[in-house]
């Protein structure tokens, strides 16, 4: 082989590699696309089960875990199983899985719209050299006070707040709802979403 | 021959000598050197047999022929040679062992031979075998006898080397391989010869051994060549060559090869090696290939087998299908008999694999790699050598290269996505935003991913802080760019209303133009609400990183460019937060899951009444699936006539009545509050009183104003039975001239404003994007200046709109400061359209706790006449102050005539503030404020200043706001929101069109 075939040769394969890296055709190759597809979606409903649909697709019921999905925006749709379904509404979820994260929607529908619990899924942080993770939080009412392994943190300040990577207690409570509480794990490298949904404390008379 | 023939030799002729010349090598030499026009004398041994030959040449040019027994003779008498070629290859092979006699006179020979050359300076060869040399190799394993072939050669390219190294004699020695081809005889060839002897006349192809022993083969055309080039070139002198193709056969892939060509034998067959030589292939080292001295092989091995087959074949009289021999044509066929070969056994019928086009494309572009045999080419020393490049060259390539590579090909990506965005989005093609959208995000994810390899490059210079910053940068454009391409996937059912809205009804009562409804496409919007909250938070994080990007770190030209981005970025995140909190109340107000219906009132502002003028007519407007089910519109008097018809006489508020002595309330004065909210009750119920309408889900105001606007952009617009165009001028007129002349039941008036509903609904349906655009910036400014007031049922629209003070709502926690001044017009005339205002606020803060206040507000009717619409402004001013005041003085009201209550969180001051025509009136106030909780608050030693000051709606524009504002001397102002600045004062002039909202920051000092 000539010299200036093996250089030929070899600009070939890197400008091949470069387009194929450029334009993520690797995710496209058999098998490879496996490594693309790694997201876990756990969907729970607490106090009763749910029929789940996916971007409009059946599957199946609560509690149940969804490997092998990738990466990108899904609407997730619950609907309650009950004896009066009317007293339900189907709850719709938009969540964005990143590749090699598992995301949770942990939620209790209550009647009239009506919900609690929470969602956690990560997506990624801008790049540092330090070794760190985040929180962002938010809560489907604006008066709540946020407590992280059982220190008070305004709750204005947990938009990308940085933590340890390491697992944590979350606490969320507001006067007039009922308080939530569960554990998160942060990774490094991620922003950890939460989105919590608070259920009125019924008023009794 | 004769001796003359020598010394007659034209002097542009070389003479060329070849010793043992009547053999292949020979001939083939001579006819070539006569070709070119060489004199020729050719020395060898001539029997009969040769007589054809030596005719032949004859022909060809001046060549003789000397008896090998006169070679002394010759050299003795010769007087030039240019060229000796001593062809001894063939005669060493055809004679194994010789006598001493013959031993002695070969070399003698070959003596003369180079002692001519010497002389003569010519250009000599010795032409040897590889195979022979190869021999002498393996001693001691391999012990020639002393008169043998392999020793005479050996002491014929010693005495050519001798002659090189002493006398410096033009010579080379040329080792020749095994030659192939028609004319050439491999007899000599032992096995070689054994395996094309068992290809034709056995089944099989015996291998003795493992048949790794290697074979140094050549065609005779290339060997007659070879011979030729290397002699003639100057850079061979001295040198020893091996003249065979450069690549290495062993006796298996001969074997292979010519089982390949479709000989008699079928298969390979190993048989014990009986010989049991311990000849190892590996220890031979042949010398240098004649293709370092530029000579190439140009017959294939195929042709050079399919020869020397062709000639086996005629030996022993058998037929075989020898391949043509054009090179491309045998090379087909040669590629027939492989695939028929390959697809034995699965070959049915006549069918037989053939070169494609496509084929023929590959087979070039692969050709260069046809010669390289994979097996030994991944363990040679060259594959290696490219590995460890190929190793070497993968970081610089991942880590600096691709990077690099990657960033600049997805910038220019961005920018000339960027211009067709904002192109698209300006033509509102949501499908094309989405996809300019989708290549964005993926050449920014790019441009990111890429940055990230480069971390090193910063941790080198230690410049970190660069690499952060211009990470959250990325970060932020990555993310923004995925939350905007969510969001317009999340709006296109919103897109999609706006784009195929067609209004079913044709207003003027005709019949339906189109039966479409929207239910669906308000469904998937409802549904996607919460993937336009998710990008709605995705891009404000996205907008909060950029804003947090520290410009410092990066160099000066840079700088400017971040700054850009971020001021570009900046009024995103307003957009979005309206995009995302309409689309939560939209699909229900526009009658998603039923019939929603929206009470519309037409004020005149000419006669100001507290939420903007005097009501003249209504309309009714449904929305059913996104699609407008009804539009009534009637004179206000008709429906407080149907409320007299129906006997329901309806009270007004108590301090309405009060105040203006009115004893029957109807929808013309139910505007008496000056918080729409409440007027939007009043007139709800109304409303259903009169049977119009079974609920009301939302109350819209609009004034004059707005539509004069709309006709402003439009230039005006025809309206069927109006024998004129409706423009700005006179849209006033035609509207209040008919109301003017109304009596109870005619239908004129409702008429008009049906057509002009009607017209206007179809001109903003058929209205592009841009024209639309000027359409929603007159509302917003409607909005903006409260000719068009907003109250739904919604809990979600209505937080909206009052978010953003289109609500009409006049809030003590809001209007917390200044007095709101709200006027009623009770003159029976337009003297609003004649009368200019002026307000000004004086505040002295005393400290956090107090606050002095002197007020005064100035109105002067213009009004030349008493004639209708002008005349004295009659007017029942309601000043609303916080309900803490402490009031000191009250000047201005009629008669200095007023009373005070409390209402809805307020102190309110009210009498009667009559301007008499071309008057000027003065009212003033003076009060304190004791909590001033609401007003100022304090934190980490920063004082805050947070107002509205009250516009009522319908009052002009152009009315006039001082503010003077003395704070204490310990104060500093931070943040002045455009107040001049004089040592402790602050003051600001402006025209009141619309709220003004107050944020001043004070540190103290």
């Amino acid at each position: 082989m000539t010299k200036s075939l093996k250089i030929t040769l070899i600009i070939l394969a890197f400008l091949t590699l470069g387009l194929f890296m450029h334009f993520d055709l690797f995710s496209g190759l058999p098998f490879v696309h496996n490594f693309y597809e790694n997201s876990v979606l756990t969907v729970n409903t607490r106090r009763g089960i749910a029929n789940i649909y996916i971007d409009g697709i059946d599957y199946g019921q609560t509690p149940t875990s969804i490997s092998n999905l990738a990466q990108g925006g899904y609407t997730v749709e619950l609907e309650k199983i009950s004896e009066n379904p009317e007293t339900y509404e189907k709850e719709s979820f938009y969540i964005e899985l990143y590749r090699n994260t598992e995301a949770v929607i942990d939620i209790e529908i209550a009647p009239d719209g009506f919900k609690s619990g929470h969602i956690l899924f990560y997506s990624p942080m801008p790049r540092t050299f330090n070794q760190e993770g985040a929180v962002s939080m938010r809560a489907d009412i604006n008066d709540y006070e946020v407590l992280i392994n059982d220190e008070r943190i305004d709750k204005d300040k947990i938009i990308s707040y940085k933590l340890e990577p390491e697992e944590y207690d979350i606490k969320i409570m507001s006067e007039g709802y009922e308080s939530l509480e569960f554990p998160a794990i942060v990774r490094e490298g991620y922003d950890l979403n939460i989105r919590v949904y608070l259920l009125p404390i019924p008023i009794s008379f | 021959m004769q001796e003359k023939s020598f010394s007659k030799i034209k002097k542009q002729n070389p003479v060329s000598i070849i010793v043992h010349s009547s053999n292949a090598i020979g001939i083939n030499l001579a006819k070539i050197l006569l070709e070119q026009g060489s004199k020729v004398i050719l020395i060898d041994k001539f029997d009969a047999k040769s007589k054809d030959i030596i005719s032949d040449l004859k022909k060809i040019g001046e060549v003789d022929f000397v008896d090998i027994g006169g070679l002394e003779d010759l050299m003795k008498n010769i007087n030039r040679v240019d060229y000796l070629f001593y062809v001894q290859s063939e005669f060493l092979l055809e004679n194994k062992t010789f006598t001493s006699k013959d031993f002695l006179e070969e070399s003698n020979n070959l003596n003369l031979c180079l002692k001519v050359a010497q002389k003569y300076n010519a250009k000599s060869s010795l032409v040897t075998s590889i195979s022979l040399n190869e021999k002498l190799a393996h001693y001691p394993d391999y012990k020639p006898s002393s008169y043998s072939s392999e020793e005479l050669q050996r002491y014929s390219e010693t005495l050519v080397a001798e002659y090189h190294d002493k006398s410096k004699t033009n010579v080379r020695i040329i080792r020749a391989g095994a030659i192939l081809g028609k004319e050439t005889n491999i007899e000599n060839f032992e096995s070689l010869n054994e395996l094309f002897e068992d290809s034709v006349n056995s089944e099989a192809i015996k291998i003795a051994g493992e048949g790794l022993d290697i074979h140094y083969l050549i065609h005779l055309s290339d060997l007659i060549y070879g011979v030729l080039k290397l002699t003639f070139s100057s850079e061979t002198n001295g040198e020893v060559i091996s003249l065979c193709n450069n690549n290495e056969y062993s006796t298996l892939s001969v074997a292979y090869k010519l089982l390949e060509l479709n000989p008699n034998a079928t298969e390979i067959k190993f048989v014990p090696n009986q010989e049991k030589k311990k000849v190892l292939h590996d220890q031979y080292i042949p010398a240098p290939n004649a293709q370092e001295y530029g000579w190439k092989q140009k017959k294939s091995l195929e042709k050079s087998f399919a020869e020397t087959l062709e000639v086996k074949y005629e030996k022993y009289n058998k037929k075989w299908e020898a391949p043509p021999m054009d090179e491309s044509v045998y090379k087909q066929k040669l590629e027939e008999i492989r695939a028929q070969k390959t697809s034995k056994s699965k070959k049915k019928g006549n069918t037989s694999i053939v070169a494609t086009p496509t084929g023929e494309i590959f087979s070039k572009a692969f050709k260069p790699f046809k010669n390289i045999n994979p097996k030994e080419y991944l363990f040679s020393k060259n594959f290696l050598k490219t590995l460890a490049l190929l190793i070497l060259l993968f970081p610089l390539f991942y880590f600096l290269i691709y990077p690099v590579f990657s960033i600049g090909i997805s910038s220019f990506a961005i920018q000339r996505n960027a211009s067709e965005l904002s192109k698209n989005l300006s033509n509102f093609n949501n499908e094309n935003v989405k996809n300019n959208l989708v290549s964005l995000n993926k050449n920014v994810e790019n441009i990111n991913k890429s940055f990230g390899k480069l971390n090193w490059l910063f941790l080198l210079t230690q410049r970190t802080d660069i690499y952060k910053e211009t990470s959250t940068l990325l970060y932020g454009l990555e993310t923004g760019s995925e939350g905007l391409l969510t969001l317009a996937e999340g709006i296109e059912p919103l897109i999609t209303y706006l784009d195929e809205f067609e209004p079913a009804l044709s207003f003027e009562g005709e019949t339906s133009v189109t039966t479409r409804e929207y239910t669906g496409i308000l469904r998937d919007l409802e549904k996607n609400s919460d993937q336009i909250s998710e990008s709605s938070y995705k891009i404000s994080q996205a907008l909060q990183s950029i804003e947090k990007i520290d410009k410092e770190v990066y160099p000066n030209f840079l700088q400017e460019k971040i700054l850009e981005i971020q001021t570009a970025t900046s009024p995103l995140k307003n957009d979005i937060s309206d995009i995302t909190q309409i689309v939560q109340f939209l699909p229900d107000t526009l009658g998603v899951d039923g019939r929603k219906r929206y009470l519309i009132l037409l004020q005149n502002p000419g006669e100001l009444r507290s939420t903007g003028g005097w009501i003249s007519s209504y309309a009714i407007l449904s929305f059913e699936g996104g699609q407008i089910r009804e539009l009534k519109v009637d004179d206000v008097y008709n429906l407080d006539g149907e409320l007299k018809n129906q006997g329901k006489f309806i009270e007004p508020p108590s301090d309405m009545e009060e105040a203006l002595n009115v004893k029957l309330f109807g929808l013309s004065l139910s505007n008496w509050e000056p918080n729409f909210p409440d007027t939007a009750k009043e007139a709800k119920i109304l409303v259903k009183e009169a049977g119009e309408a079974s609920s009301i889900d939302g109350v819209i105001t609009i004034d004059i104003y707005l539509l004069q606007d709309l006709l402003n952009q439009w230039g005006g617009i025809n309206i069927p039975g109006e024998r004129e165009l409706i423009t700005s001028e006179n849209i006033y007129e035609k509207v209040f001239f008919l109301h003017g002349n109304f009596t109870p039941g005619q239908s004129q008036k409702a008429t008009f404003l049906t057509k002009l509903a009607d017209e206007v609904i179809r001109r903003i349906v058929s209205s592009n994007f841009e024209e639309n655009s000027q359409v929603f910036n007159s509302l917003l400014r409607s909005l903006e200046k409260k000719n068009m007031l907003l109250h739904f049922n919604n809990i979600n629209a209505q937080r909206y709109f009052s978010e953003r003070g289109w609500a009409g709502e006049l809030l003590a926690q809001k209007h917390n400061f200044a007095p709101a001044p709200v006027e009623w017009n009770w003159g029976a005339n337009k003297a609003n359209l004649f009368l200019e205002r002026e307000q000004r606020i004086n505040a002295n803060i005393l400290n956090m706790e107090e606050i002095e206040v002197e007020y005064s507000l100035t109105l002067k009717n213009n009004s030349t006449s008493e004639t209708y619409p002008q005349g004295d402004y009659k007017n029942y001013l309601r000043l609303y102050l916080p309900k803490d005041a402490e009031i000191s003085n009250v000047t201005g009201f009629n008669e200095n005539t007023y009373s005070a209550s409390y209402k809805k969180g307020f102190k309110v001051l009210e009498g009667w503030f009559d301007v008499p025509t071309s008057k000027v009136m003065d009212l003033e106030i003076s009060y304190k404020l004791q909590n001033t909780e609401s007003i100022l608050r304090e934190e980490r030693d920063e004082i805050f200043l947070r107002t509205t000051i009250f516009k009522q709606p319908g009052t002009s524009d152009e009315d006039f706001l001082r503010i003077d504002i003395t704070y204490p001397q310990t104060w500093a102002i931070v943040e002045e929101d455009n107040f001049d600045r004089a040592r402790i004062n602050l003051i600001k002039q402006t025209e009141l069109d619309k709220e003004r909202n107050i944020n001043l920051v004070w540190e103290r000092q």
